[in-house]
């Protein structure tokens, strides 16, 4: 088995965060986002995974190095010359993806889910087309590209509709699929797209099933969204019963889903969560008040801070009396000065901030 | 010396209406700033002229309002065998800044008083009253004639930055011209331009010929309203000190001003009592590290014979501060029935005035603000440039903020940026600095204020007994 995470480039839009760290590295509930996909492939039986890049940063191939033992698999960049769009990356790793004849599994690096990769694999395989489309409910399907199912045939996609005015599904493409191999046969060396140009003649061939993905789904590439998919990283944590959370009974934890690094301190009368995610080697303060939040590792915050809906950057200082809220993100070595109030602000890496942030804005 | 009587003018509940909302909790005159209320201080002051034997507070707010002060000065004065009395005249309407000296002129004049001073008492400053009177017996030594008044000209230092800071008020000040020798020649009130950098500081020392001029504005105000060829309304009742008196003293009269160079703010809006308690408490830190109390009051302790310690502490009713500690950032006041948890590095300070049976819990931050009595506060709260009425409740992790700068960082500012910036600043709706506009700059909680854990209040108004369950920017809560 084999599987291509779609990276793409430079994350611009979870910036600052990604000026300091390439987005696949950013930390997701304390773990880097790409490796909640490395993890999911190998789990599936997966053994080469390639990752498609617009550019190659050294620091994340060193990273990504040590996963390759601990989960027993080879992971080959593919850097593109030129954005290939979603589909091009296929034909480019031809090499590594066609080795065998087994499906391939194509996953967007920006998607969180719980990823069932084995039950999709078992759909696959037993509806015998040559590709699967994992399917996911949303509220608003306007904003998307909806599935519309076959009359007869369960599953069957006839066609998408995009960004449709008129109520027809609300079943969208969640962004990941698994493909038989002769799939890359339709795919052209070229900036392409998957969703646009290859399923639409898997489509006209009756070769595309759609799987519905039970549980959560988000796209996380920007902040406000990084947060409400952790909330639902972390509720889906707390059903499962996973012993990484932070038992309720501790006294600071206020009504569950957080997520704290065992070695990360924590002070004195504080009141964390819901949905807090604090990074190794945090200093939490005493009297301190975290909700909706990730702390990245290193950082301190400091006593009677209160922050709720932030990203705080790694090694960060969020001083006394502080006020953070409103989808802020520090970036990478932030300090936000004792009383100070942030609301929305997006603090670039290095800045010390002394006077209080009113409105949501960038600070360079 | 020969000044016995001092005559606080102390305002009334239908005007101030620019303190609300914390004129609906509490008489302006009344409201505690460092620790006593604004009129305390007023009259502490007066009490350090030894010559004086009666205060006279005049206004128009109910008659309560002052009974329990004049009780508990009354008794003051017995414990400390100081002979001074103090008694409140009711208008029988608001009679306008000089209608009420006429209206009680024989109370006023009642055994012959050379000399008497005369007070707004909204007035905050460093109060050199035996300077003053002083500064009067000097000019009457050497003017060999009768001296018609004394004025209280403050000096502007930085004109250009008063100016800034004070916006449209400017013109509510009248402005004194004088000669060398400190001889008015010139008194224009609301002036449009800049006349002189001396402003009249609303303290005065006049003698009975003060109530001739009164008794003529009187007869002119009468002929005035009686002259039917007359377009506008004129109340015959009212009288302007500033318009129909002192106007015209440096043509008829000998009028002298005595010049000040220290702090003084004139008490309109809640932000004015928040820089009174900075300043306040300030003076009151700053004097109580010189081992004697200022020599006037001293020089009486001993000519009386009584017990000296005894007659200072007893008549100045001076407050003792909190010592400079790691949660304590001088200077404060805190009621000694105030219960303050200083665990888990609360920190109060500076610029804190916190009054009777309030209590402070555990990691709690307060900068800049006046607490008043019976207030519950919760841990891990900050407060900063605010004021909270009586009686309120404020839950855990709460902000209540007003974006307000004190006095030393304008003049830092000014100092680095010049008055350009200031302005500029100013003309922002949004950033609205202390002292200088109605409302925005500070936050303000009427009594019985109820904020429920989490909430930010920041420079909003909240009127009595409301609860605060959504954050609050920028709003007044009716």
């Amino acid at each position: 088995m084999k599987g291509l995470i779609l990276v793409g480039g430079y994350g611009t839009r979870l910036r600052p965060l990604t000026l300091s760290v390439p987005k696949p590295l950013v930390e997701f509930g304390n773990k880097p986002m790409i490796l909640h996909q490395i993890e999911a492939l190998a789990n599936a039986g997966c053994t080469d995974i390639v990752l498609a890049v617009n550019y190659k940063p050294e620091v994340m191939v060193g990273a990504l190095k040590q996963y390759e033992s601990i989960y027993g698999v080879n992971i080959t960049f593919s850097v593109e010359e030129e954005p290939l769009g979603t589909a091009g990356p296929l034909k480019l790793a031809e090499k590594i993806l066609r080795k065998d004849d087994t499906p391939i599994f194509v996953l967007n690096s920006d998607v969180i889910c719980e990823y069932p990769l084995k039950d999709l694999l078992d759909f696959h395989i037993a509806h015998k087309a040559q590709a699967t489309i994992v399917a996911t409910k949303v509220d608003e399907p306007s904003k998307y590209g909806v599935i519309v199912h076959d009359r007869d045939v369960p599953n069957l996609i006839e066609r998408f509709v995009e960004k449709p005015v008129e109520f027809v599904g609300n079943r969208i493409n969640a962004g990941i699929y698994v493909i038989n191999p002769s799939v890359i046969d339709l795919i052209e060396m070229r900036p392409t797209s998957i969703e646009h140009e290859t399923f639409p003649i898997l489509v006209e061939k009756q070769q595309l099933y759609s799987f519905d993905l039970p549980g959560y789904w988000m796209d996380v590439g920007q902040p406000k969204d990084f947060l409400s998919g952790m909330c639902l990283y972390l509720s889906a944590l707390t059903k499962k019963g996973s012993d990484l959370l932070t038992p309720t009974t501790e006294e600071f934890v206020n009504g569950g889903n957080v997520l704290i690094d065992p070695s990360a301190k924590i002070g004195k009368g504080c009141k964390i969560g819901p949905n807090v995610v604090i990074g190794p080697n945090c200093i939490i303060g005493d009297g301190v008040r975290i909700q909706r939040s990730t702390i990245l590792k290193n950082s301190q915050i400091k006593d009677h801070a209160w922050v709720k809906s932030t990203i705080v950057g790694w090694s960060s200082t969020v001083g006394k009396w502080a006020r953070l809220e409103g989808v802020t993100v520090l970036g990478e070595d932030v300090t936000v000065k004792d009383e100070v109030y942030v609301n929305g602000g997006k603090v670039l890496p290095h800045k010390s901030i002394k006077d209080n942030v009113e409105t949501p804005q960038i600070i360079m | 010396m020969t000044t016995t009587k001092a005559i606080i003018m102390v305002g009334g509940s239908s005007r101030g209406t620019r303190f609300r909302p914390l004129a609906l909790d509490k008489a302006k005159i009344m409201f505690p700033i460092a620790g006593k209320p604004l009129l305390s201080h007023t009259v502490d002051a007066v009490l350090k002229v030894e010559s004086i034997r009666e205060i006279i507070l005049i206004g128009f707010y109910d008659v309560s309002i002052f009974s329990e002060f004049i009780s508990s000065f009354n008794a003051r004065m017995r414990y400390s065998k100081r002979n001074c009395s103090i008694k409140y005249l009711k208008e029988f309407k608001a009679l306008g800044t000089a209608g009420g000296l006429y209206h009680f002129r024989e109370d006023i004049l009642k055994g012959n008083p050379e000399s008497f001073l005369v007070i707004h008492g909204d007035i905050v400053c460093s109060f050199p009253l035996n300077e003053m009177v002083q500064f009067y017996e000097e000019k009457k030594k050497t003017h060999q004639s009768k001296i018609d008044a004394i004025l209280f000209g403050v000096k502007i230092p930085d004109y250009e930055l008063f100016l800034a800071l004070n916006g449209s008020d400017l013109t509510s000040f009248g402005t004194i011209v004088s000669e060398e020798n400190g001889e008015v020649v010139h008194y224009v009130e609301k002036p449009e331009s800049k006349i002189s950098d001396v402003i009249n500081g609303g303290i005065y020392l006049f003698n009975e010929s003060l109530f001739r001029r009164l008794s003529n504005a009187k007869i002119s105000k009468i002929t005035i309203a009686n002259d039917n060829t007359h377009f506008d309304f004129v109340d015959e009742d009212i009288i302007s000190l500033e318009k129909d008196i002192l106007h015209n003293l440096p043509d008829f009269g000998n009028t002298y001003v005595f010049q000040y160079r220290g702090f003084w703010k004139a008490i309109k809006t809640p932000s004015d009592a928040l820089w009174a308690n900075e300043l306040y408490l300030d003076k009151i830190s700053q004097g109580s590290k010189s081992p004697i109390s200022p020599s006037s009051s001293v020089d009486v302790t001993n000519s009386d014979g009584s017990e000296p310690l005894k007659y200072r502490v007893a008549t100045m009713d001076q407050h003792i501060l909190e010592k400079p500690s790691s949660f304590i950032q001088c200077p404060v006041y805190i009621h000694p029935s105030a219960t303050v948890n200083y665990e888990n590095g609360t920190r109060i300070g500076k610029f804190v005035s916190i009054g009777e049976n309030v209590t402070i819990g555990a990691g709690t931050r307060i900068s800049n603000s006046i607490i008043l009595e019976n207030c519950e506060i919760g841990s891990n709260t900050i407060i900063m440039n605010s004021i909270v009425s009586m009686n309120c409740k404020i839950g855990n992790w709460c902000r209540v903020e007003g974006t307000g700068i004190n006095l030393i960082s304008i003049n830092e500012m000014v100092k680095k940026n010049g008055v350009s910036k200031l302005q500029k600043l100013l003309n922002q709706d949004t950033f609205k600095i202390i002292g200088i506009k109605d409302s925005g700059n500070i936050s303000i909680l009427g009594s019985g204020t109820q904020v429920d854990d989490d909430r930010y209040v920041l420079n909003s108004f909240i009127l009595p007994n409301k609860t605060i369950k959504h954050d609050v920017k920028y709003e007044i809560i009716m």
